[in-house]
Protein backbone atom coordinates (compact mmCIF):
# COMPACT_ATOMS: atom_id res chain seq x y z
CA UNK A 1 0.00 0.00 0.00
CA UNK A 2 2.68 2.39 1.13
CA UNK A 3 4.55 2.03 -2.16
CA UNK A 4 2.27 4.33 -4.11
CA UNK A 5 3.16 7.26 -1.84
CA UNK A 6 6.91 6.77 -2.07
CA UNK A 7 9.40 8.23 -4.52
CA UNK A 8 11.29 5.78 -6.78
CA UNK A 9 14.34 6.14 -4.57
CA UNK A 10 12.35 5.50 -1.36
CA UNK A 11 10.83 2.43 -2.99
CA UNK A 12 14.27 1.14 -3.89
CA UNK A 13 15.47 1.64 -0.36
CA UNK A 14 12.38 -0.07 1.02
CA UNK A 15 13.03 -3.08 -1.19
CA UNK A 16 16.63 -3.30 0.04
CA UNK A 17 15.58 -2.90 3.70
CA UNK A 18 12.88 -5.55 3.43
CA UNK A 19 15.19 -7.98 1.69
CA UNK A 20 17.80 -7.50 4.42
CA UNK A 21 15.22 -7.93 7.18
CA UNK A 22 13.83 -11.10 5.61
CA UNK A 23 17.31 -12.63 5.12
CA UNK A 24 19.32 -11.35 8.06
CA UNK A 25 16.90 -10.39 10.83
CA UNK A 26 13.52 -12.15 10.90
CA UNK A 27 14.84 -15.75 10.84
CA UNK A 28 17.02 -15.13 13.91
CA UNK A 29 14.99 -12.65 15.99
CA UNK A 30 13.44 -15.26 18.30
CA UNK A 31 16.85 -16.72 19.07
CA UNK A 32 18.26 -13.25 19.83
CA UNK A 33 15.26 -12.60 22.05
CA UNK A 34 15.79 -15.79 24.05
CA UNK A 35 19.51 -15.10 24.49
CA UNK A 36 18.91 -11.39 25.21
CA UNK A 37 21.68 -10.51 22.78
CA UNK A 38 22.15 -9.18 19.27
CA UNK A 39 25.13 -10.65 17.41
CA UNK A 40 27.90 -8.25 16.42
CA UNK A 41 27.67 -9.66 12.89
CA UNK A 42 24.26 -8.12 12.18
CA UNK A 43 25.37 -4.77 13.62
CA UNK A 44 28.40 -4.93 11.32
CA UNK A 45 26.20 -5.69 8.32
CA UNK A 46 23.97 -2.68 9.08
CA UNK A 47 27.11 -0.56 9.37
CA UNK A 48 28.58 -2.03 6.18
CA UNK A 49 25.42 -1.09 4.28
CA UNK A 50 25.80 2.46 5.58
CA UNK A 51 22.43 2.30 7.31
CA UNK A 52 23.71 3.13 10.79
CA UNK A 53 24.77 6.45 9.30
CA UNK A 54 21.84 6.63 6.91
CA UNK A 55 20.39 9.79 8.44
CA UNK A 56 23.69 11.69 8.30
CA UNK A 57 24.11 14.20 5.51
CA UNK A 58 26.16 13.15 2.51
CA UNK A 59 28.84 15.73 3.37
CA UNK A 60 29.21 13.94 6.72
CA UNK A 61 29.73 10.66 4.87
CA UNK A 62 26.13 9.49 5.41
CA UNK A 63 23.46 8.46 2.93
CA UNK A 64 21.37 11.59 3.50
CA UNK A 65 18.16 9.67 4.21
CA UNK A 66 15.09 11.82 4.50
CA UNK A 67 12.80 11.21 7.49
CA UNK A 68 10.55 8.87 5.50
CA UNK A 69 13.44 6.70 4.32
CA UNK A 70 14.69 6.48 7.90
CA UNK A 71 11.14 5.47 8.84
CA UNK A 72 11.09 2.79 6.14
CA UNK A 73 14.33 1.34 7.50
CA UNK A 74 12.81 1.13 10.98
CA UNK A 75 9.61 -0.37 9.61
CA UNK A 76 11.39 -3.09 7.65
CA UNK A 77 13.77 -3.96 10.48
CA UNK A 78 10.88 -3.73 12.98
CA UNK A 79 8.95 -6.38 11.07
CA UNK A 80 11.89 -8.69 11.79
CA UNK A 81 13.04 -7.56 15.23
CA UNK A 82 11.74 -4.69 17.35
CA UNK A 83 14.90 -4.82 19.44
CA UNK A 84 17.13 -4.08 16.47
CA UNK A 85 15.20 -0.88 15.74
CA UNK A 86 16.43 0.26 19.17
CA UNK A 87 19.95 0.38 17.74
CA UNK A 88 18.87 2.46 14.73
CA UNK A 89 16.97 4.70 17.11
CA UNK A 90 19.58 5.57 19.73
CA UNK A 91 22.58 5.55 17.40
CA UNK A 92 20.83 7.90 14.98
CA UNK A 93 19.82 10.27 17.80
CA UNK A 94 23.43 10.62 18.96
CA UNK A 95 24.71 10.97 15.43
CA UNK A 96 22.16 13.64 14.46
CA UNK A 97 22.78 15.57 17.69
CA UNK A 98 26.49 15.79 16.95
CA UNK A 99 25.87 16.63 13.30
CA UNK A 100 23.37 19.38 14.16
CA UNK A 101 24.78 20.81 17.38
CA UNK A 102 28.33 19.51 17.79
CA UNK A 103 31.42 21.72 17.75
CA UNK A 104 33.90 21.25 14.87
CA UNK A 105 36.13 19.31 17.30
CA UNK A 106 33.29 17.03 18.43
CA UNK A 107 32.36 16.39 14.81
CA UNK A 108 35.92 15.64 13.85
CA UNK A 109 36.39 13.21 16.71
CA UNK A 110 33.08 11.35 16.65
CA UNK A 111 30.92 12.01 13.61
CA UNK A 112 32.74 9.94 11.00
CA UNK A 113 33.18 6.86 13.24
CA UNK A 114 29.47 7.06 14.17
CA UNK A 115 28.42 7.42 10.54
CA UNK A 116 30.55 4.44 9.56
CA UNK A 117 29.28 2.45 12.53
CA UNK A 118 32.83 1.99 13.82
CA UNK A 119 31.55 3.20 17.15
CA UNK A 120 28.01 2.92 18.52
CA UNK A 121 26.20 5.81 20.18
CA UNK A 122 23.60 5.58 22.96
CA UNK A 123 21.17 8.15 24.33
CA UNK A 124 21.24 8.36 28.12
CA UNK A 125 18.42 10.42 29.54
CA UNK A 126 16.16 8.16 31.59
CA UNK A 127 16.63 7.78 35.35
CA UNK A 128 14.65 5.70 37.83
CA UNK A 129 13.01 8.88 39.10
CA UNK A 130 12.80 10.74 35.80
CA UNK A 131 11.77 9.41 32.43
CA UNK A 132 9.66 11.69 30.30
CA UNK A 133 9.62 14.06 33.29
CA UNK A 134 13.14 15.11 32.38
CA UNK A 135 13.07 18.35 34.35
CA UNK A 136 13.71 16.26 37.41
CA UNK A 137 16.96 14.65 36.28
CA UNK A 138 19.26 14.09 39.24
CA UNK A 139 22.50 13.47 37.32
CA UNK A 140 24.84 16.34 38.19
CA UNK A 141 27.67 17.97 36.27
CA UNK A 142 29.88 20.01 38.64
CA UNK A 143 32.77 22.33 37.76
CA UNK A 144 36.24 20.89 38.24
CA UNK A 145 38.64 23.31 36.53
CA UNK A 146 38.38 22.86 32.78
CA UNK A 147 36.40 19.67 33.32
CA UNK A 148 33.09 18.51 34.73
CA UNK A 149 32.62 15.92 37.44
CA UNK A 150 29.68 13.69 36.59
CA UNK A 151 27.70 11.87 39.27
CA UNK A 152 24.45 10.00 38.78
CA UNK A 153 22.76 6.92 37.42
CA UNK A 154 20.90 6.25 34.19
CA UNK A 155 18.77 3.20 33.59
CA UNK A 156 17.05 1.24 30.79
CA UNK A 157 19.53 2.71 28.32
CA UNK A 158 19.05 1.00 24.96
CA UNK A 159 22.07 -0.73 23.36
CA UNK A 160 24.24 0.61 26.17
CA UNK A 161 25.91 -2.80 26.64
CA UNK A 162 27.73 -2.42 23.31
CA UNK A 163 27.79 1.37 22.93
CA UNK A 164 31.04 3.33 22.84
CA UNK A 165 29.79 6.90 23.19
CA UNK A 166 26.96 8.16 25.39
CA UNK A 167 24.95 11.36 25.13
CA UNK A 168 24.22 11.96 28.81
CA UNK A 169 21.68 14.45 30.14
CA UNK A 170 21.89 16.13 33.53
CA UNK A 171 22.10 19.41 35.41
CA UNK A 172 24.99 21.86 35.23
CA UNK A 173 24.64 24.89 37.47
CA UNK A 174 20.93 24.11 37.57
CA UNK A 175 20.65 24.13 33.77
CA UNK A 176 19.62 21.17 31.59
CA UNK A 177 22.79 20.11 29.83
CA UNK A 178 23.93 17.33 27.50
CA UNK A 179 27.46 15.90 27.58
CA UNK A 180 29.28 13.31 25.47
CA UNK A 181 30.90 10.60 27.61
CA UNK A 182 33.00 7.81 26.06
CA UNK A 183 32.67 4.29 27.46
CA UNK A 184 36.23 4.00 28.73
CA UNK A 185 36.10 7.07 30.97
CA UNK A 186 37.24 6.20 34.54
CA UNK A 187 34.40 6.08 37.07
CA UNK A 188 31.84 5.10 34.42
CA UNK A 189 30.41 1.58 34.68
CA UNK A 190 27.85 -0.18 32.51
CA UNK A 191 25.77 -3.02 33.96
CA UNK A 192 23.55 -5.21 31.78
CA UNK A 193 19.81 -4.99 32.50
CA UNK A 194 18.24 -8.40 31.97
CA UNK A 195 14.74 -9.88 32.06
CA UNK A 196 12.87 -6.99 30.53
CA UNK A 197 9.36 -7.62 29.21
CA UNK A 198 10.23 -6.86 25.59
CA UNK A 199 13.05 -5.49 23.45
CA UNK A 200 14.98 -8.30 25.09
CA UNK A 201 17.89 -8.24 22.67
CA UNK A 202 18.22 -4.44 22.76
CA UNK A 203 21.14 -4.66 25.21
CA UNK A 204 19.61 -2.45 27.91
CA UNK A 205 21.91 -1.36 30.72
CA UNK A 206 22.26 0.72 33.85
CA UNK A 207 24.95 3.43 33.73
CA UNK A 208 26.70 4.57 36.89
CA UNK A 209 28.81 7.72 37.03
CA UNK A 210 30.97 8.22 40.10
CA UNK A 211 33.16 11.33 39.91
CA UNK A 212 33.55 10.84 36.18
CA UNK A 213 35.83 13.61 34.93
CA UNK A 214 35.01 14.84 31.45
CA UNK A 215 36.40 17.93 29.64
CA UNK A 216 33.96 20.82 29.30
CA UNK A 217 34.58 20.63 25.57
CA UNK A 218 32.31 17.56 25.65
CA UNK A 219 29.23 19.66 26.36
CA UNK A 220 26.91 19.57 23.36
CA UNK A 221 25.26 22.83 22.33
CA UNK A 222 25.15 25.03 25.39
CA UNK A 223 24.16 24.51 29.02
CA UNK A 224 20.46 25.25 29.40
CA UNK A 225 19.50 23.72 26.09
CA UNK A 226 19.95 20.08 27.01
CA UNK A 227 16.29 19.32 27.30
CA UNK A 228 14.62 22.10 25.36
CA UNK A 229 16.59 21.67 22.23
CA UNK A 230 19.12 18.87 22.16
CA UNK A 231 16.91 16.15 23.60
CA UNK A 232 13.75 17.19 21.81
CA UNK A 233 15.35 17.56 18.40
CA UNK A 234 16.97 14.13 18.79
CA UNK A 235 13.71 12.64 20.06
CA UNK A 236 12.02 13.72 16.85
CA UNK A 237 14.02 10.96 15.19
CA UNK A 238 13.56 8.63 18.16
CA UNK A 239 9.80 8.97 17.91
CA UNK A 240 9.89 8.51 14.13
CA UNK A 241 11.88 5.34 14.74
CA UNK A 242 9.32 4.04 17.24
CA UNK A 243 6.30 4.99 15.14
CA UNK A 244 7.62 3.29 12.03
CA UNK A 245 8.92 0.28 13.97
CA UNK A 246 5.32 -0.07 15.18
CA UNK A 247 4.28 -0.35 11.53
CA UNK A 248 6.69 -3.25 11.18
CA UNK A 249 5.20 -4.95 14.24
CA UNK A 250 1.70 -4.49 12.85
CA UNK A 251 2.72 -5.90 9.48
CA UNK A 252 4.34 -8.93 11.07
CA UNK A 253 1.32 -9.51 13.34
CA UNK A 254 -1.07 -9.31 10.41
CA UNK A 255 1.02 -11.60 8.19
CA UNK A 256 1.42 -14.21 10.93
CA UNK A 257 -2.30 -14.09 11.70
CA UNK A 258 -3.37 -14.44 8.08
CA UNK A 259 -0.99 -17.39 7.60
CA UNK A 260 -2.40 -18.99 10.75
CA UNK A 261 -5.96 -18.40 9.56
CA UNK A 262 -5.18 -20.08 6.25
CA UNK A 263 -3.78 -23.23 7.86
CA UNK A 264 -5.55 -23.84 11.16
CA UNK A 265 -9.03 -25.36 11.44
CA UNK A 266 -11.36 -25.46 14.44
CA UNK A 267 -14.77 -27.11 14.60
CA UNK A 268 -14.32 -28.35 11.05
CA UNK A 269 -13.70 -24.97 9.47
CA UNK A 270 -10.56 -23.02 8.56
CA UNK A 271 -10.06 -19.96 10.76
CA UNK A 272 -10.00 -18.01 7.49
CA UNK A 273 -13.60 -19.03 6.94
CA UNK A 274 -14.78 -18.00 10.37
CA UNK A 275 -16.39 -14.59 10.61
CA UNK A 276 -14.86 -13.58 13.90
CA UNK A 277 -11.33 -14.24 12.66
CA UNK A 278 -11.99 -12.41 9.41
CA UNK A 279 -13.22 -9.54 11.53
CA UNK A 280 -9.97 -9.48 13.49
CA UNK A 281 -7.94 -9.52 10.29
CA UNK A 282 -10.07 -6.73 8.80
CA UNK A 283 -9.53 -4.57 11.90
CA UNK A 284 -5.78 -5.24 11.89
CA UNK A 285 -5.51 -4.43 8.20
CA UNK A 286 -7.50 -1.20 8.56
CA UNK A 287 -5.43 -0.12 11.54
CA UNK A 288 -2.24 -0.82 9.61
CA UNK A 289 -3.43 1.35 6.73
CA UNK A 290 -4.36 4.21 9.06
CA UNK A 291 -1.03 3.90 10.89
CA UNK A 292 0.91 3.96 7.63
CA UNK A 293 -0.81 7.15 6.57
CA UNK A 294 -0.27 8.95 9.87
CA UNK A 295 3.41 7.97 9.91
CA UNK A 296 3.87 9.03 6.32
CA UNK A 297 2.16 12.36 6.96
CA UNK A 298 4.40 12.97 9.98
CA UNK A 299 7.67 12.29 8.18
CA UNK A 300 6.60 14.31 5.13
CA UNK A 301 5.81 17.20 7.51
CA UNK A 302 9.25 16.79 9.10
CA UNK A 303 10.91 16.90 5.67
CA UNK A 304 9.00 20.07 4.72
CA UNK A 305 9.74 21.60 8.14
CA UNK A 306 6.03 22.21 8.55
CA UNK A 307 5.04 23.98 11.74
CA UNK A 308 2.95 21.06 12.92
CA UNK A 309 5.64 18.45 12.19
CA UNK A 310 6.44 17.92 15.84
CA UNK A 311 2.81 17.43 16.80
CA UNK A 312 2.30 15.05 13.89
CA UNK A 313 5.30 12.98 14.98
CA UNK A 314 3.92 12.76 18.52
CA UNK A 315 0.58 11.65 17.10
CA UNK A 316 2.18 9.08 14.80
CA UNK A 317 4.13 7.61 17.73
CA UNK A 318 1.02 7.51 19.91
CA UNK A 319 -1.28 6.06 17.28
CA UNK A 320 1.02 3.54 15.59
CA UNK A 321 2.36 2.09 18.85
CA UNK A 322 -1.15 1.82 20.29
CA UNK A 323 -2.35 0.02 17.17
CA UNK A 324 0.72 -2.23 17.25
CA UNK A 325 -0.28 -3.32 20.74
CA UNK A 326 -3.82 -4.04 19.64
CA UNK A 327 -2.71 -5.92 16.52
CA UNK A 328 -0.16 -8.01 18.41
CA UNK A 329 -2.78 -8.90 21.05
CA UNK A 330 -5.13 -10.11 18.30
CA UNK A 331 -2.30 -12.10 16.73
CA UNK A 332 -1.66 -13.85 20.04
CA UNK A 333 -5.39 -14.58 20.37
CA UNK A 334 -5.57 -16.04 16.86
CA UNK A 335 -2.55 -18.24 17.62
CA UNK A 336 -3.99 -19.48 20.91
CA UNK A 337 -1.50 -21.41 23.06
CA UNK A 338 1.21 -21.11 20.40
CA UNK A 339 0.93 -17.36 20.62
CA UNK A 340 1.55 -17.55 24.37
CA UNK A 341 4.79 -19.50 23.97
CA UNK A 342 7.74 -17.23 24.78
CA UNK A 343 9.80 -18.71 21.97
CA UNK A 344 7.15 -17.89 19.41
CA UNK A 345 7.60 -14.75 17.31
CA UNK A 346 4.01 -13.71 17.92
CA UNK A 347 4.64 -13.53 21.65
CA UNK A 348 7.70 -11.38 20.93
CA UNK A 349 5.62 -8.99 18.83
CA UNK A 350 3.17 -8.64 21.71
CA UNK A 351 5.93 -7.93 24.24
CA UNK A 352 7.82 -5.55 21.94
CA UNK A 353 4.63 -3.64 21.06
CA UNK A 354 4.14 -2.83 24.74
CA UNK A 355 7.67 -1.42 24.91
CA UNK A 356 6.92 0.82 21.91
CA UNK A 357 4.09 2.36 23.94
CA UNK A 358 6.46 3.17 26.81
CA UNK A 359 9.72 4.36 25.20
CA UNK A 360 10.62 7.80 23.79
CA UNK A 361 7.99 9.38 26.01
CA UNK A 362 5.20 7.12 27.25
CA UNK A 363 1.96 7.36 25.35
CA UNK A 364 0.48 9.19 28.33
CA UNK A 365 3.19 11.83 27.91
CA UNK A 366 2.45 12.02 24.16
CA UNK A 367 -1.20 12.67 25.03
CA UNK A 368 -0.28 15.43 27.49
CA UNK A 369 1.89 17.16 24.89
CA UNK A 370 -0.58 16.73 22.03
CA UNK A 371 -3.48 17.82 24.24
CA UNK A 372 -1.62 21.01 25.13
CA UNK A 373 -1.00 21.75 21.45
CA UNK A 374 -4.69 21.22 20.71
CA UNK A 375 -5.72 23.56 23.53
CA UNK A 376 -3.31 26.23 22.31
CA UNK A 377 -4.60 25.91 18.77
CA UNK A 378 -8.22 26.43 19.70
CA UNK A 379 -7.46 29.10 22.26
CA UNK A 380 -5.77 31.09 19.52
CA UNK A 381 -8.25 30.47 16.72
CA UNK A 382 -11.11 31.70 18.92
CA UNK A 383 -9.97 35.28 18.24
CA UNK B 1 10.64 41.69 4.97
CA UNK B 2 10.51 44.96 6.89
CA UNK B 3 10.78 45.23 10.65
CA UNK B 4 7.06 45.58 11.32
CA UNK B 5 6.08 42.64 9.09
CA UNK B 6 8.73 40.56 10.82
CA UNK B 7 7.40 41.52 14.20
CA UNK B 8 3.82 40.71 13.20
CA UNK B 9 4.82 37.23 12.04
CA UNK B 10 6.85 36.55 15.19
CA UNK B 11 4.08 37.90 17.41
CA UNK B 12 1.45 35.69 15.74
CA UNK B 13 3.61 32.61 15.97
CA UNK B 14 4.67 33.05 19.59
CA UNK B 15 1.08 33.83 20.60
CA UNK B 16 -0.02 30.60 18.95
CA UNK B 17 2.82 28.68 20.57
CA UNK B 18 1.93 30.07 23.98
CA UNK B 19 -1.82 29.66 23.41
CA UNK B 20 -2.32 33.23 24.54
CA UNK B 21 -4.02 36.00 22.63
CA UNK B 22 -2.50 39.47 22.85
CA UNK B 23 0.80 38.16 24.17
CA UNK B 24 2.80 41.10 25.47
CA UNK B 25 6.04 41.79 23.58
CA UNK B 26 8.19 41.53 26.66
CA UNK B 27 6.62 38.52 28.41
CA UNK B 28 9.15 35.71 28.97
CA UNK B 29 7.34 32.66 27.60
CA UNK B 30 9.76 30.22 29.25
CA UNK B 31 9.88 31.88 32.64
CA UNK B 32 6.10 32.17 32.83
CA UNK B 33 5.63 28.53 31.84
CA UNK B 34 3.45 29.47 28.86
CA UNK B 35 5.25 26.99 26.62
CA UNK B 36 6.39 23.42 27.20
CA UNK B 37 9.79 21.94 26.54
CA UNK B 38 8.97 21.30 22.89
CA UNK B 39 8.57 25.00 22.15
CA UNK B 40 12.23 25.79 21.63
CA UNK B 41 12.65 23.31 18.81
CA UNK B 42 9.41 24.42 17.17
CA UNK B 43 10.41 28.05 17.47
CA UNK B 44 13.86 27.48 15.99
CA UNK B 45 12.39 25.52 13.06
CA UNK B 46 9.91 28.33 12.49
CA UNK B 47 12.62 31.01 12.51
CA UNK B 48 14.97 29.06 10.25
CA UNK B 49 12.24 28.30 7.74
CA UNK B 50 10.52 31.68 7.63
CA UNK B 51 13.50 34.00 7.95
CA UNK B 52 16.09 31.93 6.11
CA UNK B 53 18.59 32.02 8.91
CA UNK B 54 20.60 29.27 10.52
CA UNK B 55 20.50 29.13 14.30
CA UNK B 56 24.08 28.36 15.37
CA UNK B 57 25.46 27.06 18.64
CA UNK B 58 26.51 30.58 19.66
CA UNK B 59 22.90 31.71 19.24
CA UNK B 60 21.69 29.24 21.86
CA UNK B 61 20.80 31.63 24.61
CA UNK B 62 17.37 31.96 26.22
CA UNK B 63 17.79 35.71 25.90
CA UNK B 64 17.41 35.29 22.12
CA UNK B 65 14.14 33.35 22.24
CA UNK B 66 12.28 34.16 25.43
CA UNK B 67 9.87 36.85 24.20
CA UNK B 68 8.50 38.48 21.06
CA UNK B 69 10.86 41.40 21.51
CA UNK B 70 13.83 39.12 22.16
CA UNK B 71 13.17 37.12 18.99
CA UNK B 72 12.78 40.30 16.92
CA UNK B 73 16.04 41.69 18.26
CA UNK B 74 17.73 38.37 17.52
CA UNK B 75 16.40 38.35 13.93
CA UNK B 76 17.58 41.87 13.43
CA UNK B 77 21.09 40.96 14.56
CA UNK B 78 21.10 37.88 12.32
CA UNK B 79 19.83 39.92 9.35
CA UNK B 80 22.55 42.50 9.87
CA UNK B 81 25.17 39.80 10.10
CA UNK B 82 23.86 37.99 7.03
CA UNK B 83 23.41 41.18 4.98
Amino acid sequence: MLNRFLSPSQNQWLHAFEQFSADEVAPYADEWDLHEATPASVVKKLAHNGWLGGLAKEESGGLGFDATTFGLLNMAIGAGSGSLTGLLNVHSMVLKTIEDWGTPEQKQQYLTPLVKGEIIGAFAQTEVGAGGDSKNLSTQFVDDGDALLVNGQKTWITFAQIADLFLVFGKYQGLDTAVLIPKETPGFTITAKKNMLGFKSAYLAVLDFVDVRIPKSHIIGKPGFGQNLISNSALDYGRISVAWAALGVQQAALAASARRANTRSTFGALLADQGIIRGYLAEMSSSLLASQLICLSATKAKESRDEDALEQILQAKLFASHEAGTAAAKAVQIHGGHGCDESNGVSRLYRDAKILQVVEGSNELQKMLIGKEVCNRYSYSAV
Amino acid sequence: MDVSARKKLVSEYLSKLAGKQDLDDSVDIFETGLVNSLAAIQLISFLEKNFRIKVEIDDLDNANFCSIQAVCNFLERKAVINA
